[in-house]
């Protein structure tokens, strides 16, 4: 099946060949939501299952993420409506006072790879810049990430500055070496993910 | 590299060794040794050789500085020697310890458990020997059938138990069965090895000269072993202790070659100390990684291949102070290049103990310190300026190609060390998934039947009950 190889170009990250297989596989007929769907986000989906297992890495997870979005490029403009919007908006960012991505980005390229539009405020974000993002790209969910422990309480500022410009629809998730499940209670987030993949997996069932 | 200070201390260490042999001597508790030292001209009094220098290193210097061990599959062939370090399985435990610290007599099914598991783990290409001491066979029928639940479990190097010249003497009717009858052949490509200790201080025992002549004259090669505790076996100063040690060693070696020159033959030491507060055993103590490192450096001195060490521990479990210790004493004998690293893995207790636990953790310690031992090569591709320079100021590696394509190679992969997100009981799951891994990848070694038949046939001529061997072939 034609699909299969761009799926198994995910998992191999051939990123110089994946847009060209993509080209190909629409040039013959194939609908673009089938290739998005049982191409790209199915790969990412045996990637997270392959991470999860031990079996592959965190680098090699982001290889594959960066391979899903080089063909996700391609296939953005083609994609109809019904396929667009099946895609959920996230936001996410890591906190004011904080300058700590890596983990931030690696949660973004994953649920991108789980099929989100993911839109990234970047870091040392504050509240109020928050609070104007979810206005601008009106998300299912906000994902805040913070790796300090002093920065933590601005999870908490940016909870009720939300609640505030009267933004409650929005699904909070959070995460970050310090952060627990029970601080996410405590400040009222919706949920917390440990690592990536479970990001994935907690996105998709806040966006239900 | 030996520093002058070391190279000081060796030339101290050897003239003292001398002394002892000279003015000591060492005592050879069988007749038959008595005689063979007598013939060549060493001084005796009643059973007491009295060595010269020149004698002793006239002796010493036939034996070869490095040989090869044979396995059954030629790609687990060994060189003993150099700078080559190979771990072999531990040796004699009668106790099982579990993960919580109980512990239970050892059965041959633990015998070819452990086997299988040294089986299965590519870092080993040493198998078998007493790597534990199973209960539930009758101890006079034990080397007969460990060596043939290694040989039908193992396609690696063999080590067997050491005995009686009467004990071995079925043995080596088994190694004949599988090896043939050709003693030159069998001296050409020797294929068992086993270990010789001297009683210390200062003497061996006859049973123990019995194994030495019977692997010599069969051109085996054996390990010459002192055992000698600063403070109970040897004196409590390291000085002293070491000093015993070597002269007990080379004494051995000694008579090894004057019963076939050029035999192989390792420098051994599992020289150690003993806890002050008790007098127990003290294995897994500094004190037995000071007496390794110079037990590598002496045997290198005088030109010997070196068996010594081991991960090893005093520990009542597989726990905190097992980790430290193991890990202390495998470094520093892996540092020190010890050519042939009996008790490699799974030993506590001070010698008393096995654990499946630990023989685990030992695998990964052995794994480290491999990875430690490897370094790092420097290439372009390894230094990455341009990958440095593409992923400049604040930005992260974690997302660029360089780091998926170097990371399994460069970055050691752990199999047990608990890491990032987990749960505090992980490390007992990865080593429960570890054992799981290593079972399941076991395969069990094909053997030509007729040879197995004859094995079987001597052992039951030597009186082995048959329903021990059935079990053995059941497991």
């Amino acid at each position: 099946m034609a699909i299969n190889d761009v799926y198994r170009a995910v998992l191999d990250f051939e990123e110089d060949s994946i847009a060209a297989l993509i080209e190909k596989e629409l040039a013959e007929g194939v609908e673009p939501g089938q290739l998005l769907q049982e191409g790209l986000i199915a790969a990412m989906d045996a990637v997270g299952k392959a991470f999860s297992e031990g079996e592959i890495f965190v680098p090699e997870m982001l290889m594959a993420a960066q391979t899903m979005k080089l063909g996700l490029d391609v296939l953005n403009p083609r994609l109809g409506d019904k396929d667009a919007q099946s895609r959920g908006v996230i936001v996410i960012g890591t906190v004011k006072g904080d300058l700590h991505d890596i983990g931030k980005n690696l949660v973004g390229m994953m649920l991108e790879g789980g099929g989100f539009e993911v839109h990234d405020l970047g870091i040392d974000v504050s509240p109020e810049a928050f609070v104007e993002g979810v206005k601008k790209y009106q998300p299912v969910i906000l994902g805040l990430s913070a790796l300090l422990t002093t920065t933590m309480p601005v999870m908490e500022e940016t909870v009720k500055a939300l609640k505030a410009a009267g933004l409650e629809q929005v699904k909070i998730m959070i995460g970050g070496a310090p952060v627990t499940r029970d601080f996410a209670e405590k400040i009222g987030a919706d949920g917390f993910s440990a690592d990536a993949p479970a990001a994935v997996e907690l996105a998709r069932s806040l966006s239900r | 590299m030996l520093n002058a200070k070391e190279n000081g201390k060796l030339e101290q260490l050897h003239k003292a060794s001398m002394e002892i042999l000279g003015k000591s001597g060492i005592k050879f508790l069988l007749p038959r040794a008595v005689e063979i030292l007598k013939s060549n001209g060493i001084r005796i009094e009643s059973d007491v050789a009295y060595l010269t220098e020149e004698q002793l290193l006239y002796w010493v210097r036939k034996a070869p500085s490095e040989f090869k061990l044979y396995a059954e599959n030629s790609e687990y062939d060994i060189v003993i020697g150099g700078d080559n370090v190979e771990p072999a399985p531990t040796f004699g435990a009668y106790q099982i310890i579990d993960y919580a610290g109980n512990a239970r007599p050892a059965l041959m099914e633990d015998f070819i458990n452990f086997v299988k598991l040294y089986e299965a783990n590519p870092t080993f290409k040493v198998n078998g020997g007493c790597c534990v001491q199973p209960s539930d066979v009758p101890a006079e029928h034990g080397i007969m059938l460990m060596y043939y639940a290694a040989y039908t479990h193992s396609n690696k190097c063999l080590i067997t138990n050491s005995g009686s010249a009467e004990d071995l003497s079925p043995l080596f009717e088994m190694a004949k069965a599988a090896y043939g009858d050709d003693m030159e052949k069998w001296a050409a490509y020797p294929r068992i090895t086993t270990i010789v200790n001297a009683n210390s201080p200062l003497q061996f025992d006859p049973r123990m000269l019995e194994t030495l002549i019977t692997f010599c004259q069969a051109g085996q090669p054996i390990n010459v072993d002192s055992g000698a505790m600063a403070g109970s076996s040897g004196p409590v100063t390291y000085a002293g202790n070491i000093a015993l040690a070597n002269a007990e060693v080379l004494a051995g070696i000694a008579l090894t070659q004057m019963i076939r020159p050029g035999t192989p033959v390792m420098y051994g030491s599992t020289a150690s100390g003993i806890d002050m507060k008790n007098a127990a055993v003290a294995i897994g103590a500094p004190g037995a990684a000071i007496c390794f490192k110079y037990a590598t450096l002496l045997a290198k001195y005088y030109n010997l291949p070196c068996r010594g060490g081991g991960a090893l521990s005093d520990a009542k479990k597989p726990d905190l102070q097992a980790g430290f210790e193991s890990m202390m004493i495998y470094k520093t004998c892996a540092d020190n290049k010890m050519n042939f690293i009996i008790h490699a893995a799974g030993v506590l207790d001070g010698f008393a103990s096995a654990s499946y636990e630990k023989l685990i953790m030992d695998f990964e310690i052995i794994d480290f310190v491999n990875r430690v031992n490897r370094e790092f090569e420097i290439s372009d591709k390894t230094l990455a300026l341009d990958v440095i320079e593409e992923v400049g100021h604040g930005g992260n590696y974690l997302a660029n190609r360089h780091t998926p394509k170097h990371g399994r190679s460069e970055q050691f992969i752990a199999k047990l060390s608990v890491r990032g997100n987990a749960a505090p009981d992980q490390l007992e799951k990865n080593i429960q998934k570890r054992m799981a891994q290593l079972y399941a990848a076991y395969q069990k070694s094909v053997r030509d039947e007729a040879v197995l038949e004859k094995m079987r046939g001597i052992m039951l001529a030597n009186g082995v009950a048959e329903g021990h061997i059935a079990r053995i072939n059941s497991l």
